[in-house]
């Protein structure tokens, strides 16, 4: 769906690049993570898959077309979900909507199903400048799907989002995805990464340090122990037991046929901590 | 289609908005200005404070002589000078107002509260003189000329004598129209309210657009940035055609070609609002261009000036792009060369095509900024 070679971008057109010599795919219907800390080069590079910035070096094909050959009608196929809220706020909810509905050529969806679908529905004729900011950052995601994109750009979907909220969004890329649309996540939230994404990759200084499913990545890059808290006559009791050595895997049944178990957690590492085992940064 | 869907939601926006009240409210306070304020013709009546310094007789023979006079009125008035109440004699003619004080005192007090030269007549060795009270910003060619009246010594009226047999007073232009005052003013209202305003009023809509990151989410769209574009232009040409209008229609009523009105007033909006959306272009918000638009804006007005000035007119203000506007409001309201007004506005839309096609290309190339 997206095949990008030996992209470079440098605002100032100098030799400080912001995106510098990535290469990457996307395949048709995954989801695939753009993880990156603050001024990595995930936004340029969204920019550059989205044509609002334009290509300086490198080949980049997005469902199917060259980006400097970007024809608008390819937007009927695109949706995209920016982090800063950008609706008009002298609109109603309803009235962005079905203003921007009007701009594509394909049938589009319904302004009131996506509103009940984001938790707005009962806010359609409310001007959306008087919206909270997740509110607003709701109605702009809301958007992004209103023709029925087969490749969805999602730049920070959950940021700002109450759990609750953040849950339900999560839910929606799941459907969305699971009806075959392809998903662009660019986000610096490893969670919800963690949770959504088929594969991810890593960028920092423009460049990407590695590509993988978290699920590689944490089995790669994870300890493959598992801590047990349990019950004895002399109290609660800790220990650590390999998922591979013969010995401790004896203990562990033994500990779980005759003790009361407080908790066990396996410790496979999360993908924050691969990110900064790999990269050497943190995400903030 | 989308061109109108997005003109119907930018005339949505635009009525939403605190920009589309201003000039709303500027074509309003312009037309009161117009209609109210500004009279139908200003006032050109002269006036002028005499004391006569002479024995009493010559002073009674004078002042009989004046008030037989068939061109003059004469009348016992009282005037406010400097919080006291002066009694003059004052005779009025066509274009004239004559003020005979009772003293010195009383002349120089009148002449520096209502700000009007005056004459003090007296008698030395057998001779008339005369004591000029000016107000200090004459220039020298007016000093020059009382003096050079006087060099005869008879007078104005020798001098006026002795002359107007071998002058003759020919006017170039004889076909004319005169505006009243109130007229006269109106191409240069049209020219800031539709204009100059325009210009500051569409780049406000941009930078609101860019505050919200507006721009970024049309062009996500299977629309075209031309149509945005467009669209802009076309509200801003709406409110520019129907605040000209308001001030036209009830100065002129159906006196000037509003075809050609119209006309010019279309194609230099378009022209104009190109310019704001270029400048637009190039800026983040409006406090950065404000430096750059408030320039042009100061270049752009200089042939409104030169039109209220007519005898500025230097040859460079004809090469500033809205000098052929001001021209042309000139030349609609005088019912004057309407080849003039079409050729101006060919050369606005030609012009504009260029600047369109340019601002297509700055606002692809800065979508993302």
């Amino acid at each position: 769906m997206i095949s990008v070679e030996n992209l470079k971008h440098s605002y100032k057109k100098n030799s400080t690049f912001a995106v510098n010599d990535i290469s990457f795919d996307v395949k048709e219907g995954e989801i695939f993570g753009f993880l990156g800390p603050s001024g990595a080069g995930k936004s340029t590079t969204q920019g550059i898959l989205t044509g609002l910035l334009q290509l300086q070096h490198g080949k980049v094909e997005v469902a199917g077309s060259d980006v400097k050959k970007f024809k608008n009608k390819m937007y009927n196929k695109i949706g995209m979900s920016f982090e800063q809220s950008n609706v008009y706020s002298k609109l109603s909810a309803k009235e962005n909507l079905d203003f921007y509905a009007k701009l594509f050529d394909v049938k589009t969806r319904s302004s009131m199903e996506l509103l009940e679908l984001v938790g707005l529905g009962d806010k359609a004729k409310i001007r959306a400048g008087e919206f909270s900011k997740g509110m607003k950052h709701r109605l702009t995601f809301a958007r992004s799907l209103l023709n029925n994109p087969s490749l969805w750009f999602l730049d920070e979907p959950t940021t700002g989002l109450d759990p609750a909220i953040a849950a339900d969004i999560k839910k929606i890329i799941r459907t969305e995805n699971q009806r075959g649309v392809t998903v662009f996540l660019t986000t610096h939230n490893m969670q919800i990464a963690d949770q959504l994404c088929d594969r991810v990759a890593f960028i920092v200084d423009g460049q990407i340090k590695l590509i993988d499913s978290p699920k590689n990545l944490k089995l790669q890059y994870g300890e493959k122990l598992v801590e047990v808290e349990y019950q004895t006559n002399d109290g609660s009791k800790k220990e650590i037991f390999s998922t591979i050595e013969a010995a401790d895997k004896k203990r562990l049944i033994e500990v779980i046929d005759s003790s009361q178990i407080v908790t066990m957690h396996t410790k496979e590492a999360t993908l924050e901590d691969i990110f900064i085992k790999v990269t050497g940064r943190g995400l903030s | 289609m989308k061109f109108f869907y997005s003109y119907i939601k930018e005339m949505q926006l635009a009525a939403k908005s605190f920009y589309f009240y201003i000039e709303l409210g500027m074509a309003v306070v312009l037309l009161i200005i117009v209609l109210f304020v500004v009279p139908k013709n200003f006032s050109k009546t002269q006036k002028q404070f005499l004391f006569i310094d002479l024995p009493a007789p010559m002073v009674q023979m004078m002042v009989a002589g004046m008030s037989s006079s068939p061109d003059l009125q004469a009348e016992d008035v009282v005037l406010k000078s400097k919080g006291q109440k002066l009694s003059v004699k004052l005779f009025q003619g066509k274009g004239k107002k004559l003020y005979l004080a009772e003293s010195r005192e009383d002349l120089i007090s009148l002449a520096e509260s209502q700000r009007q030269p005056g004459v003090v007549v007296s008698l030395a060795d057998g001779q008339l003189v005369y004591d000029y009270y000016m107000q200090g910003y004459e220039s020298q060619k007016v000093v020059n000329l009382i003096k050079a009246a006087h060099a005869q010594g008879g007078g104005f009226m020798d001098l006026k004598q002795a002359v107007a047999p071998q002058i003759e007073v020919k006017s170039l232009e004889t076909e004319g129209v005169i505006l009243s005052d109130r007229e006269n003013l109106v191409p240069v209202f049209l020219f800031l309210n539709g204009c100059i305003m325009g210009m500051f009023i569409i780049a406000s809509y941009i930078f609101l657009d860019k505050g919200e990151g507006i721009i970024k989410a049309y062009a996500i769209t299977a629309s075209h940035i031309w149509v945005y574009l467009a669209s802009k232009i076309a509200v801003l040409q709406t409110t520019t055609l129907f605040t000209s209008l308001l001030l036209v229609i009830p100065v002129f009523g159906l006196k000037v070609n509003y075809l050609m009105l119209i006309l010019i007033l279309l194609a230099s909006s378009l022209f104009i609002s190109l310019i704001g959306l270029i400048v637009a272009s190039f800026y983040q918000n409006i406090l950065k261009a404000f430096g750059i638009l408030f320039g042009l804006i100061i270049l752009f007005m200089l042939p409104a000036l030169a039109y209220m000035i007519p005898s500025w007119d230097p040859l460079w203000i004809r090469y500033l792009p809205t000098y052929p506007m001001v021209e042309s409001f000139k030349e609609i309201v005088v019912r004057g060369d309407m080849l003039y007004v079409g050729l101006a506005s060919l050369g606005y839309l030609g012009a504009s095509i260029l600047l369109f096609v340019f601002a297509n290309f700055r606002y692809r190339k800065t979508l993302a900024v």
